[in-house]
């Protein structure tokens, strides 16, 4: 399982270990699904994370639509350098808060 | 698809051969009470003149026969049956036992031994049938999938076709321009669009959609058309680039966004300007020195949030003609080796160094050699943009001089612009075509483009803005400029530009006025204008090209009055 997601005080932290990519899509969909009306904030946690591509960074924007767009709602966190490269690339600081 | 016999509703169909009559008359006998319908042969020749696949679901098979044995009459029976499955039981006894092997190799499914037991016998034909049901099944399945695959590669012919014909259209080469592209199916998720404005810039587009194959490009259409489209009308990058972000949010589901950069090459000030939307840096590279400048991505992929909110932001790069622009998409620094190491910006930078008038081909052949047995996993497309304005390279572009008739009328139009207006966009595309269609002009398109954008531009840089345009000729002074002319623009609190324009017949065509007028404090227009002596010149062609292409060219009133004539003529 290389998606992990657990839910404490109405924050979902959702965890991604190894590549993420198409190949996790069905997994992030479903643990997505937990975001509900008392979701305050999503964090999604790539300490593990290897590699992100193209199609991860769209799973990232339809977690952003799941939480109405608010980018104060939605942490990236401990990204590695390469990863962290690539979400500077696609300049998703503006949409979403990284550290 | 052979029809399968054996359906529920109808009774099984045996097939018995054996010389002897009595085994056949017995195992006749014990098939009835099974409820098959039976047939006999007294040997091989006979079993395969009387034998058609679609007449039976089971055949019981002696060994030892005359005119043709069991084994002759079964290869030459399972031969006829291709890819069709009908089980063949050997019947054996006696010293018959040494054939067994013989007996699989050429096709028997199974052996009942002589005398028959009716328990034994009904459940092997029982079980023989339920594999020939599931067999049956799967070759008809296997055929529905072909047929689907078929189907499937027709239609996505027919569908790339129409793709390349949408993005195809109106692509103009460009001797500036080189290209890699290695889509991973017939549809690409990169895609490169260049084309000429009318006031002789170049526009350049690469994009990388979300995915890659039909999905991905399924957008490209709608975008290339804008591209196209507003770069004809002499658009600039930023309008464009807005454009088609507004497009694509609406169109493009949320996961799907393009990651894209627009570039402009602009001969007439040396400079690049680029627009770079989540694309892997670019290397703007100098072919003499080696130099080599990163130019990062600093915006949004498009299609991700609406037009309102995207604060685009324009870089501006004072360009020589030894400087390339290195664009890639990010299958090139992904592409990984066998250990699994992408190649990386780092084994671009080398190839760039490495050979310096070559260097495109040297990453393309050091991807090929870094990818090695690994398959692309990834479209890849690599693009060269040479800032090269030599005259052999560049050139103007022949004017449009298609044979047309128009019936040349006479007519004025003008128009005010006032502040507000001039903050929030570039009337000129709209205006030329207003033109175009009264009179019929587009033949003379690029020319009057060209005229009315220089003396509007003048106007609105050195009237309005008071800017001085010897700002342009220093190495970073186009972008220092640029940076003043948007301060000044967003300052600007009163003033405006009339633009009037008076066409009338003359000899065998027209003569069309363009006077343009600003509420600056005016300027002296030597000032901005230097002789057209070779094609090296950084700035101030514009108004000597005017000239050129005018009749006439008249500053009065102290600058704030500039009045061109241009003459058509009829073929």
């Amino acid at each position: 399982m290389s998606i992990s997601s657990q839910t404490t005080d109405n924050k979902l932290t959702i965890s991604i270990s190894g590549r993420f990519d198409f190949g996790i899509h069905k997994e992030f969909r479903s643990a997505i699904d937990a975001i509900n009306q008392q979701t305050v904030h999503v964090f999604v946690d790539l300490r593990s994370t290897e590699y992100v591509d193209s199609s991860a960074l769209g799973m990232l924007l339809l977690l952003k639509s799941k939480m109405n767009n608010q980018k104060e709602s939605i942490s990236l966190i401990n990204a590695k350098p390469d990863v962290k490269k690539i979400l500077e690339i696609a300049n998703f600081g503006q949409l979403f808060t990284l550290n | 698809m052979s029809a399968n016999n054996q359906a529920d509703s109808s009774a099984p169909k045996a097939l018995i051969v054996d010389d002897s009559l009595t085994q056949r008359l017995l195992l006749n006998h014990l098939l009835d009470e099974l409820g098959y319908e039976v047939t006999a042969a007294k040997d091989g020749q006979e079993a395969i003149d009387l034998f058609d696949p679609e007449q039976f679901d089971v055949i019981f098979m002696d060994i030892e026969m005359p005119v043709m044995d069991g084994i002759e009459a079964t290869r030459i029976i399972r031969k006829t049956l291709a890819d069709r499955f009908i089980p063949i039981i050997f019947i054996t006894g006696g010293d018959s036992d040494k054939y067994l092997d013989e007996c699989i190799e050429v096709g028997g499914s199974d052996f009942i031994k002589k005398p028959f037991n009716a328990n034994i016998l009904s459940a092997k034909t029982r079980s023989l049938l339920k594999i020939r049901q599931l067999y049956n099944k799967q070759t008809r399945q296997k055929a529905e999938i072909e047929a689907f695959q078929e189907q499937e590669t027709q239609e996505h012919e027919a569908a790339a076709a129409v793709y390349e014909n949408i993005v195809g259209t109106g692509y103009m080469q460009s001797p500036n321009l080189h290209s890699s592209l290695s889509p991973m199916s017939k549809f690409n998720g990169d895609l490169l669009l260049c084309a000429y404005t009318p006031a002789d810039k170049l526009n350049v587009l690469l994009g990388d959609f979300t995915g890659h194959g039909i999905t991905a490009s399924l957008a490209s259409a709608p975008a290339a058309e804008i591209f196209y489209g507003m770069t004809a009308k002499g658009f600039g990058i930023r309008e464009i680039t807005t454009e088609i972000n507004f497009k694509l949010h609406k169109l493009l589901p949320v996961n799907m966004f393009l990651a894209a950069t627009l570039a402009c090459l602009d001969r007439e000030n040396h400079n690049l300007s680029t627009i770079t939307c989540g694309l892997p840096e670019h290397l703007l590279f100098c072919t003499e020195s080696g130099d080599i400048k990163t130019i990062l991505s600093n915006n949004l992929p498009l299609g991700i949030i609406d037009s309102p909110d995207l604060q685009l932001i324009e870089h501006h790069h004072h360009v020589r003609s030894s400087q390339q622009l290195i664009m890639f998409t990010d299958g090139v620094i992904e592409t990984e080796n066998d250990e699994g190491q992408a190649f990386d910006m780092i084994g671009v930078e080398d190839c760039l160094r490495l050979g310096r008038e070559s260097c495109f081909d040297n990453i393309l052949q050091a991807l090929d050699a870094h990818r090695g047995q690994q398959a692309q996993q990834d479209d890849i497309t690599l693009v060269r943009l040479s800032c090269d304005f030599s005259a052999e390279k560049w050139g103007l572009h022949e004017l449009n001089n298609k044979p047309v008739h128009i019936e040349p009328s006479n007519w004025k139009t003008s128009s005010t612009l006032d502040f507000n207006t001039l903050k929030r966009l570039n009337p000129v595309p709209a205006l030329v075509n207003s033109l175009m269609e009264i009179q019929g002009l587009t033949p003379f398109r690029e020319s009057i483009f060209l005229v009315v954008t220089e003396l509007f531009v003048n106007s609105l840089e050195h009237g309005l803005l008071n800017l001085d345009s010897s700002l342009k000729f220093s190495a970073d002074g186009f972008a220092q400029f640029f940076d003043l002319k948007q301060q000044r623009l967003e300052e600007l609190s009163e003033g405006n530009i009339k633009l009037i324009f008076t066409h009338a017949p003359y000899n065998n065509g027209g003569k069309l006025t363009i006077r343009v007028q600003d509420t600056g404090d005016g300027f002296e227009p030597t000032n901005i204008s230097t002789p057209l002596i070779d094609n090296q010149q950084y700035s101030g062609r514009g108004l000597e090209l005017v000239k050129t292409i005018c009749e006439s060219l008249e500053y009065t009133d102290g600058g704030k009055q500039a009045t061109a004539v241009f003459i058509w003529q009829n073929d």
